[in-house]
């Protein structure tokens, strides 16, 4: 029992009680949900004038208004509120009161009772409840009345609704099917839950090399309130495949809501799954500093040429110009030797201009004119090569042959390679015969070991080598421990003759971000006799917000080598701190380091003279861009660096530079792309020279061609006497689609089966969109809903429902061979409601009704089963439109009721949910009359 | 941020006034256009092909620039260019750095006449690139 008014100020009960009521019956029960205790407030003068009700007193015929009792409530969470009787009632004996609730809120307790003298200010504590949707701000959820018999006061109560903050994204369609290089519509609804306005951005999460063509303006949604939008994304030209993306409603710059969606790219809507290689054809034109125009020819082929075999060929001639080679690559025209590649999903042939490794032990970096061959099996896998160093590049002579075969058991593999490699370029050589066994565990301590012996012969001698390799990879650490020793090193196709290597990172807290690694090396080059390396790193991450990280690092690096000429070693030892900070369209980036350089040399000639200096080393380097959602950026860089003197460095190198890049959109379409970049280099250097421009401008035009245009400064370029050191490049470049070889498939429609006979009818178009595949082949519906699947028609071929919207089925997704139309139904929810008849209700129990079993029979005698949701009522979730008639089966009953009235129901595409009310009866009484013989 | 720079300005300061000064005339047998080739030897094989050019801001510090054409293993070459600097050890050897891209090269060489040869070598972790190189004189400027 609670006297006092401050009795019930922490309280975790639900009370409504009378706090001075002696002897007064308390309803108390255990709170299961939020409970808000709250002492009320009388609202002061200024604010009464904002309330919606005010209290009144009656003194007989008199009226005066007091401030009404606030108080602060969560939706949904109970809050108590203590009401004072009013000042007037303080010297009655009794005072009874009332409790009206308001709507739309819900007052837990006793609502009337009767509170009496006990020596001090008396009051009625009540517990309030308001509803979850109930916007936020002041609403009256009750009125109290206080009465002695003579005078009466009624106390409004005004709940202040605190704001609830609620969102959700969604999108009508799991799947959306779209054209790479050609904009895709996401459609999406966004719902503001929460009870009081809010601003939402909807952004797409899209991949690399996804344009979003569209700004995501910002949305102000009521409370309650839904808004139906889309987002336009452009995939890349060569983005085909599926992928994933994200749609996030962002509110106060914080992701509140997520939806995904699968985006099935494909290169042609109908014949995606016949499409061919593409074809693309390259020519471009340089002139610059070298003095004569140069020009060259290119030409790459890559895709699928047949069912499950795919072709990749590229091949360029070569300008014969060493510095139009750098020109040409500007726009985009790589200077690439012929090489080619078949592959199906088993195997892979590789020809031409090839860089390869066998294993760390049995040669790696292997470089030359040849062919290599791999065979992928479930369990095992081998693989081949031959080749010869000659590149026509380096006068280089040998042979390289190697093979490899590797079985897997579970986690678990192990390989064996041999390798027989010979090289001469110019006055250096390397060989090797290697003979060596490897093996792997993928569960070794949570992360994958491995570990390989060889031997190793090569011109130095042989010996015997191994490695060792431990790597663990998780969300919150990474390590990766080497170690290597390989007789013969790089002179013998290793990376080192010895070699121990530790990385690792780790993630402390959420702002806090921990990596290291160190490292130590020796190796025996052809002009390096003796090289050690060695040197180490560790750094820290600290987000100190989304939108501002620090990084700070300490690293040494070291080398000391020997050559004929004598040895020569360098160092540098230093600390490097960066500042990250990103807001919205702008970021910048601030990075500071110091260092102290050394360097010794040690002419050869045994003079015996050791030249060691050393210098500080400090500079700084920093960025700021500005983009927009457009395609549009700005981009400052700057860097300053000064070293002392002694190592021979540049005392003072300074650079600045201005980066401007545009993709104009035209439509949906970007057809232009604009890069103009300015640095001004200084210092120590030659200022008359220290000036790049450079300007590209590259135009999409019909017919798959692009034209590229670019022109260029650079300080570096060091051109020849009286010529210019400007270089420029017009390049042009065409694609083409070719055929498969193999042009089998499947040719059919998919419909909306608008009335579901399973017939396609006329008025039922057809679908867009729809995903369908069959093995690694993939089509999608055109405008028609006509599609092309590539692979034997003989085999079945299965439909992606998630392409279909929501609503929308197949009577199976796993279409047989023969099937070329395919009709998708929209269903509905269709509900059943079980009735007593009136004038037998009294006699038979609504209870009753959950013994009886409902089910829907359509036109073709399936029947459907329906999901209880009440005693009396069934639902249908998702049926296909159509005529049903409604089973009802009571035989489960033990009172025998049967049905009457109309069981049928017709579905039609596109209404929302049917209802079917079906009268029960129970069996009729008789009467007799006793005086009436049977 | 304002305590690495109050950390750092005193420092760019102090090494702002400690330039290396020579009495000599700016010449050396090192200075001029050089042609350059060079190999990569390991990790993987390469060719570089260009043109070296040296400058001396004293008696003994050069600076200058280099601008080469890398053949990669895989076959696909691609140029690379920038700044050199370095000193002369003694009379016939001399040590450079070319800060091409995000690494530096570091030279260590004989010139004799119109020719030089020697090696070098990129630090970028436990497996260094490194190499011979040789240049020819084309021109003193």
């Amino acid at each position: 029992m609670m006297r006092r008014q401050n009795g019930f100020a922490a309280i975790a009960l639900i009370v409504a009680c009378a706090s001075d009521a002696a002897g007064q019956e308390c309803k108390v029960r255990t709170a299961d949900c939020g409970l808000k205790t709250a002492v009320g407030r009388r609202a002061d003068a200024s604010a009464a004038g904002s309330l919606t009700m005010k209290s009144r007193v009656s003194h007989a015929d008199e009226e005066r208004v007091l401030p009404a009792v606030v108080v602060s409530v969560s939706p949904e969470a109970l809050a108590v509120v203590n009401v004072p009787e009013p000042d007037e009632f303080l010297t009655a004996d009794t005072v009874n009161y009332t409790v009206t609730p308001a709507f739309p809120g819900t007052v837990v307790g006793k609502l009337s009772g009767s509170i009496t003298a006990a020596g001090g200010r008396r009051s009625i504590v009540l517990a309030l409840r308001a509803p979850r949707r109930l916007p936020a701000g002041q609403v009256t959820l009750a009125t109290v009345q206080f009465s002695t018999g003579v005078s009466t006061v009624n106390v409004p109560i005004i709940a202040d609704i605190t704001v609830r903050q609620g969102l959700t994204i969604s999108s009508s369609s799991r799947m959306v099917a779209a054209r790479a290089g050609s904009p895709v519509r996401i459609p999406w609804r966004v719902t503001n839950t929460g009870n009081a306005p809010d601003t939402v951005r909807v952004a797409a999460v899209i991949p690399a090399g996804w344009i979003q063509l569209d700004a995501p303006a910002p949305l102000y949604l009521g409370a309650q309130q839904g808004f139906d939008g889309s987002t336009i994304l452009l995939p890349p030209p060569r983005a085909e495949g599926l992928t994933t993306i994200r749609l996030l409603a962002i509110s106060r710059d914080q992701s509140t809501a997520e939806s995904q969606v699968d985006i099935q790219v494909s290169g042609e809507w109908m014949a995606a799954g016949l499409k061919g290689p593409e074809l693309r054809l390259g020519f471009a034109a340089a002139a610059g500093p070298w003095g004569t125009t140069t020009t060259m020819q290119s030409l790459e082929l890559q895709g699928p040429v047949s069912d499950g075999l795919s072709l990749r060929v590229r091949a360029a001639t070569s300008p014969g110009v060493d510095g139009a080679t750098y020109a040409l690559s500007r726009a985009g025209m790589l200077v690439t030797p012929f090489a080619f590649q078949l592959a199906s999903s088993q195997w892979r042939l590789d020809g031409g201009t090839l860089g390869a490794s066998v294993s760390d032990l049995a040669g790696t970096s292997l470089v030359g004119r040849g062919a290599t061959f791999a065979v992928r099996q479930p369990g095992w896998s081998a693989s081949v090569l031959a080749m010869t160093p000659d590149l026509d590049l380096a006068n280089a002579s040998g042979s390289m042959t190697a093979s490899r075969f590797e079985v897997e058991r579970g986690a678990y593999t192990m390989s064996a390679a041999l390798s027989r490699l010979s090289e001469t370029r110019g006055p250096t050589s390397r060989t090797l015969d290697a003979v060596a066994l490897g093996g792997t565990s993928r569960t070794f301590l949570g992360g994958r070991l491995g570990a390989e012996l060889a031997h190793r012969h090569h011109e130095g001698g042989d010996g015997a080598g191994w490695t060792a390799t431990y790597l663990r990879r998780t969300n919150d650490e990474s390590i990766d421990i080497r170690y290597a020793h390989a007789p013969g090193g790089s002179r013998a196709f290793a990376r080192a003759a010895e070699e121990l290597s530790l990385n690792t990172s780790r993630k402390i807290t959420d702002r806090l971000h921990l990596s290291g690694g160190a490292w130590r090396s020796r190796d025996e080059g052809a002009s390096l006799s003796n090289l050690h390396m060695a040197g180490w790193t560790f750094g820290a991450n600290i987000a100190v917000a989304e939108e501002l990280t620090f990084t700070l690092a300490g690293r040494e690096s070291a080398f000391d080598a020997h050559t004929n000429l004598g040895a020569f070693g360098s160092g540098e030892r230093g600390v490097d701190a960066t500042m990250n900070l990103r807001r919205g369209w702008w970021s910048t980036q601030v990075t500071t380091s110091v260092a102290n350089l050394s360097r010794t040399t040690t002419p050869a000639g045994g003079s015996g003279a050791v030249f060691r200096q050393s210098a500080p080393r400090a500079g700084a380097r920093g960025s700021l861009t500005l983009g927009s959602m457009n395609g549009t950026s700005l981009a400052w860089t700057g860097h300053y660096e000064r070293v002392g003197p002694g190592v021979g460095a540049a005392p003072e190198q300074w650079s600045a530079g201005l980066r401007f890049t545009s993709r104009p959109s035209v439509g949906y379409r970007r057809p232009a792309r604009l890069e103009v970049s300015a640095e001004r280099v200084g210092g120590s250097q030659d200022a008359a020279r220290s000036l790049m421009l450079h300007a590209a401008l590259e135009l999409q035009l019909p017919y798959e061609t692009a034209l590229l245009l670019s022109a260029e400064r650079n300080p570096y370029v060091v051109p020849l006497a009286g010529s210019t050191d400007w270089i420029y490049v017009v390049g042009l470049t065409r694609s083409v689609s070719l055929p498969r070889i193999a042009g089998r498939g499947t040719r059919g429609v998919v419909y909306r089966d608008l009335n579901g006979n399973g017939r396609r009818e006329q008025g039922e178009p057809g679908f867009a969109g729809v995903v369908l595949r069959r093995g690694s082949s993939v089509a999608v519906t055109d405008r028609t809903g006509s599609f092309l699947l590539a692979g034997d028609e003989q085999l079945p071929y299965e439909l992606d429902a998630r392409s279909l919207p929501v609503g929308w089925i197949t009577p199976s997704t796993m279409l047989p061979a023969t099937r070329r139309l395919v009709g998708a139904v929209a269903v509905s929810p269709l509900e059943v409601e079980l009735q007593l008849d009136p004038a037998d209700s009294n006699r038979v129990s609504a209870e009753r009704l959950a013994d009886v079993v409902v089910v829907a029979r359509d036109s073709v005698g399936r029947e459907w089963a329906s999901r209880r949701v009440a005693h009396n009522r069934a639902v249908f979730d998702a049926v296909p439109p159509g005529s049903y008639t409604i089973v009802v089966d009571a035989s489960a009953s033990s009172e025998p009721l049967r049905p009457s009235g109309d069981l049928r129901a017709t579905i039609t595409t596109g209404r929302g949910s049917t209802l079917v009310r079906v009268i029960m009866r129970p069996r009729q009484l008789r009467y007799s009359s006793p005086r009436r013989p049977q | 941020m304002n305590r690495a720079s109050l950390l750092i300005l005193p420092l760019l300061g102090a090494l702002a006034c400690s330039n290396a000064t020579g009495s000599c005339n700016g010449t050396s047998p090192v200075r001029g256009q050089w042609s350059y080739r060079a190999t990569r030897e390991a990790p993987a094989q390469a060719t570089i092909t260009g043109s070296l050019l040296i400058e001396m801001r004293n008696c003994v510090d050069l600076q200058g620039s280099l601008d080469v054409v890398e053949v990669l293993p895989t076959g696909e070459s691609r140029r690379i260019a920038g700044p050199v600097s370095g000193t002369v050890i003694d009379d016939g050897l001399v040590r450079f750095e070319a800060e091409l891209g995000t690494s530096g090269r570091e030279h260590f060489a004989r010139f004799t006449g119109d020719s030089l040869t020697g090696t070098w070598i990129e630090v970028a972790g436990p497996a260094a690139g490194s190499g011979s190189f040789s240049g020819r004189r084309q021109a003193t400027p």
